[in-house]
């Protein structure tokens, strides 16, 4: 006995003929399927036969969330298009890819702990102190660095002998007489 | 339309078809069908039509 189609009737209004067919080409191992447009042209007929072996019970309803679900991701996609085009457009850009990825870590950084932002004026100023001062350039020598320490303070007066040296240093028991007494007669 | 031909072309050696184009509509004639049951013929080749239309998209 042949089985009689189930007939599902859609408003265009609501849902488009690709939503329509989606749902369509999931069902094609379950049922055979027609379509076709009501004479006003605002519907869209789906006439559903079970194939041999196939319930029909339940059918209709599945094909209609099916439908829906098809619908639903269509507004989806065509809602998030700019945004999906604009992230494979960044995405097989690497110049994009890599500036943005440099502001997203600043970003990220300074966002995620109030002070690393007290923390990046400081070092920005430390290094801004520390380009002028590089900027002077090393020959000028401010702090007198490069200067021997004669032409800076002299010679100093009681520079002594070493052998005398070692008579003071032996006299405040610095170091033992016997010693230095061995190394002076030598 | 495209759709339509294409699947006549996979089917062509299971029956005679004439394909033909009107305002708003194409219709397929189709007979001498080499296919039992006949029923099942004409519902895989409207599901293979449904197919093709969808892959095509």
């Amino acid at each position: 006995m042949p089985k009689m189609p189930i007939e599902i009737v859609f408003d265009s209004k609501i849902f488009s003929a690709d939503a329509i067919l989606g749902a369509c080409h999931k069902f094609l191992a379950k049922c055979f399927i027609t379509l076709e447009h009501s004479e006003d042209g605002k519907r869209i007929i789906a006439s559903l036969t079970a194939r041999e072996g196939v319930s029909a019970e339940g059918l209709e309803d599945e094909f209609r969330a099916e439908t829906l679900n098809y619908a639903v991701k269509q507004k989806i996609n065509k809602g998030s298009a700019k945004i999906r085009d604009q992230i494979f457009h960044i995405v097989f850009n690497p110049e994009r890819l890599n500036a943005l990825g440099g502001q997203l870590q600043t970003e990220l950084e300074t966002k995620a702990d109030p002070d690393s932002v007290k923390l990046s004026a400081r070092l920005e100023k430390l290094l801004e102190e520390i380009e002028s001062e590089e900027s002077m350039g090393y020959e000028e020598d401010p702090l007198g660095i490069a200067v021997p320490w004669e032409e800076k303070h002299g010679m100093p007066g009681d520079l002594l002998h070493p052998v005398d040296q070692l008579k003071r240093q032996a006299e405040n028991n610095l170091i033992n007489i016997e010693t230095v007494k061995e190394i002076v007669d030598c | 339309m495209k759709a339509v031909k294409s699947a006549v072309k996979d089917y062509k050696d299971f029956a005679n078809f004439d394909v033909t184009e009107r305002k708003d509509r194409i219709v397929v004639k189709i007979d001498n069908i080499d296919y039992e049951p006949k029923e099942v013929f004409l519902g895989e080749f409207g599901n293979y039509v449904i197919h093709k239309m969808s892959v095509r998209q």
